[in-house]
């Protein structure tokens, strides 16, 4: 009999003897391998191994004498991708430790994890460009022909959800493809110092050093999550400067502009923009739409125009809001048969909509505002001209015309001004946000909190 | 005095599958499910069947399943090694998507099955943007799936249901008790549910049918 097949008996064994919640949580994830005289289970980790051999190796043993027989394999548990154990060949192939039946994840995985990572999906073909992201698409394409020269380290910070992950994917897909066998690393900020600190515990920091020094190319997304530690920022910073020497190429990704994260070392952030810095901005409705109609027909989905356009218009903050908005509503299409217009979305996305919708009145705008600045709501409609209260006040005003559709003098009476005092306000704050960085960022957070 | 005749663990397990499930008013939410053609959140109240639900499909896809909410003191590193299964149900998002590691671990998982283009199935007690979520990046994944708020049942749904469940186990429940039961109890689905467990078990071993009197006295007695 083949493993599978009397795992499959097992499990069904089993299902008889152990409550439902069980069998799903501590018995599917467990994968076997098996050779004549033994069976082994891989666990997908050290919980699910220590929770299994305390509470159900006894029954597991049960389970197998049951359905084999008196050749029943010796039943053996070990941490384990079961992926590994499904190579290609049809051989039984041995799991990665054989000899040890307690496996912990070590620094071995790590090229084989951090190598073979890339998403081929993203690709710069089908990064949709717009005015909010073709600056940083224009320099991905740039570092794609030339890897390691001027642009180097390449950053690319925003907001989540507007691609700057699948910018970073597509480099390291364009520089695989034009070099055959380049050796690129991909992974989170917070992985690279987990397996810094397990390397270090392992008496392996080493090996974790030359590896992340001899690759071709470093992808690491989400670099403020360094922020606050310091020890890995030292490590990084060696790291870096070892591959910048070396003309290899990095990809960097950060939620704001590093100068703005706090608790990262000023040599390290200067040496973050170094190379070139480019911001992804939140898509313009023309790219949403474009968007919503390229995802849809990746996904084999008719959407009207008219309805990507009504969606767009609705869902502004980001790119996977977009694609949920469209999952969920290709997934609705679908089981009722009914085919997408205008009125279905409307319906089916009442949740969804209603989430921005809600957000969106001046009285909102005016509350959010006062709490973030620390003033009284009251302040905000009162004829006080204090610059601490003036500045929140503009920004209230520029936000209610961005956001709402609000006429001006209605916008004006609810700050107890006239329809030119907004306009002024509008025009400042449109300057502010050029010139002052603060204010730029204020009005962001606002925009975020806001819901967009 | 002789004592009361303690049952036979005979009852018929009543196993989370959509079998088993009551759709009622969420027929959608649970036709997503069982189809899977992508990611997919589902939300709702407590005792809204989200469980139920995702082990449905634990059940019918022989996938892991994993309940966040009790594997939360053990750490994040409960989630590890398991972006290969093809199928994975991770049950209440809400205990631990205010917790800053378990969203960063939540989100590098979801990221590493999707590039792998595996379907996870999430449930919770928000929808995503209403949901505490200590990790905005956590937060747009999740509002990439097809999402799906659980409706919850009304009266009707609900003594319909404890009817059926009733019938499933061989108990027959008169009109007049399942009226009475939605009168008397708590009316989530699963206090009810769990009253017909606590009665059934009481019928069984008193060997008697349910009439209003006996269930008065079942349940009176536990809630002493």
């Amino acid at each position: 009999m083949y493993t599978e097949d009397i795992w499959t008996q097992c499990v069904r064994w089993l299902e008889g003897e152990l409550p439902d919640k069980d069998i799903n949580t501590w018995i599917r994830p467990l994968h076997p391998v098996a050779s004549r005289e033994r069976l082994l289970l891989l666990a997908p980790n050290r919980i699910v191994l220590d929770r299994v051999k305390a509470d159900f190796l006894a029954p597991i043993r049960r389970a197998v004498k049951a359905s084999a027989g008196d050749e029943a394999p010796e039943v053996e548990l070990a941490v384990g991708a079961a992926e590994q154990a499904r190579a290609p060949d049809p051989e039984p192939t041995a799991p990665r430790k054989m000899s040890a039946p307690v496996s912990t994840s070590s620094i071995d995985e790590v090229p084989a994890a951090f190598t073979a990572n890339l998403n081929p999906q993203f690709t710069l073909e089908n990064f949709i460009e717009g005015k909010s992201n073709a600056h940083a698409r224009a320099a991905a394409q740039h570092v794609v022909e030339t890897p390691g020269a001027a642009y180097n380290p390449l950053l690319i910070y925003g907001q989540s959800g507007l691609g700057k992950t699948h910018l970073m994917h597509s480099v390291g897909n364009a520089v695989m493809r034009r070099t055959g066998r380049a050796r690129i690393a991909y992974l989170g900020a917070e992985q690279w110092m987990n397996h810094m600190v397990m390397a270090i515990r392992h008496g392996r920091a080493d090996e974790f050093r030359s590896f992340f020094r001899s690759v071709d190319a470093l992808l690491i997304d989400d670099i403020q999550f360094f922020a606050n530690k310091e020890r890995t920022q030292e490590e990084f910073f060696h790291t870096f400067n070892a591959l910048i020497d070396n003309r290899k190429q990095i990809v960097l990704t950060c939620d704001r502009y590093p100068k703005d994260v706090d608790g990262i070392d000023e040599r390290l952030k200067s040496r973050f923009t170094w190379g070139l810095s480019v911001a992804v901005e939140p898509p313009e409705l023309e790219t949403r739409v474009a968007i919503l109609l390229a995802k849809a027909e990746q996904n084999k989905v008719r959407l009207p125009e008219d309805v990507a356009f009504f969606v767009a218009q609705r869902i502004r903050s980001n790119v996977r809001d977009l694609e949920g908005a469209l999952a969920t509503l290709s997934a609705t299409a679908r089981l009722r048969g009914e085919p997408l217009t205008v009125e279905f979305a409307r319906s089916t996305l009442k949740d969804r909509l209603a989430a921005y919708e809600r957000m969106v009145t001046m009285d909102n705008i005016k509350r959010t505002v006062s709490t973030y600045y620390n003033i009284r709501l009251t302040d905000l409609s009162s004829p006080r001209r204090t610059r601490s209260l003036a500045r929140p006040r503009q920004i209230a005003m520029a936000l209610s015309k961005e956001l709402t559709q609000h006429s001006l003098p209605e916008i004006g009476e609810a700050f107890g001004k006239d329809h030119t005092t907004v306009l002024h306000a509008c025009r400042k704050v449109a300057e502010l946000r050029h010139e002052d960085l603060k204010i730029r960022e204020d009005y962001e957070n606002l925009l975020r909190q806001l819901g967009y | 005095m002789k004592g009361q005749q303690l049952p036979l663990s005979v009852q018929l397990r009543e196993s989370a599958s959509f079998d088993t499930f009551y759709v009622g008013p969420n027929e959608l939410a649970v036709n997503a499910l069982r189809e899977l053609g992508s990611a997919v959140l589902i939300y709702g109240a407590l005792a809204s069947g989200r469980t139920h639900l995702l082990q449905a499909v634990a059940r019918e896809r022989r996938c892991p399943y994993l309940p966040l909410q009790d594997l939360r003191e053990m750490g994040p590193d409960a989630l590890e090694g398991l972006d290969q299964s093809a199928v994975l149900c991770l049950d209440d998002l809400d205990a631990v998507s205010d917790d800053r590691d378990w969203s960063m671990a939540l989100l590098r998982l979801l990221d590493a099955r999707r590039s792998a283009n595996k379907v996870t199935v999430l449930s919770a007690n928000a929808a995503p943007d209403r949901a505490n979520i200590a990790l905005p990046d956590l937060r747009t994944r999740l509002t990439l799936c097809a999402v799906f708020g659980l409706k919850p049942l009304d009266d009707n749904d609900r003594e319909t249901l404890l009817r059926e469940r009733a019938r499933a186990r061989g108990l027959e429940m008169p009109v007049e008790v399942s009226a009475w039961l939605m009168k008397h109890l708590p009316r989530d689905a699963g206090s009810l549910l769990s009253a017909l467990d606590q009665l059934d078990r009481a019928a069984l071993s008193a060997k008697r049918r349910l009439t209003v009197p006996f269930v008065q006295t079942v349940l009176a007695q536990t809630q002493l």
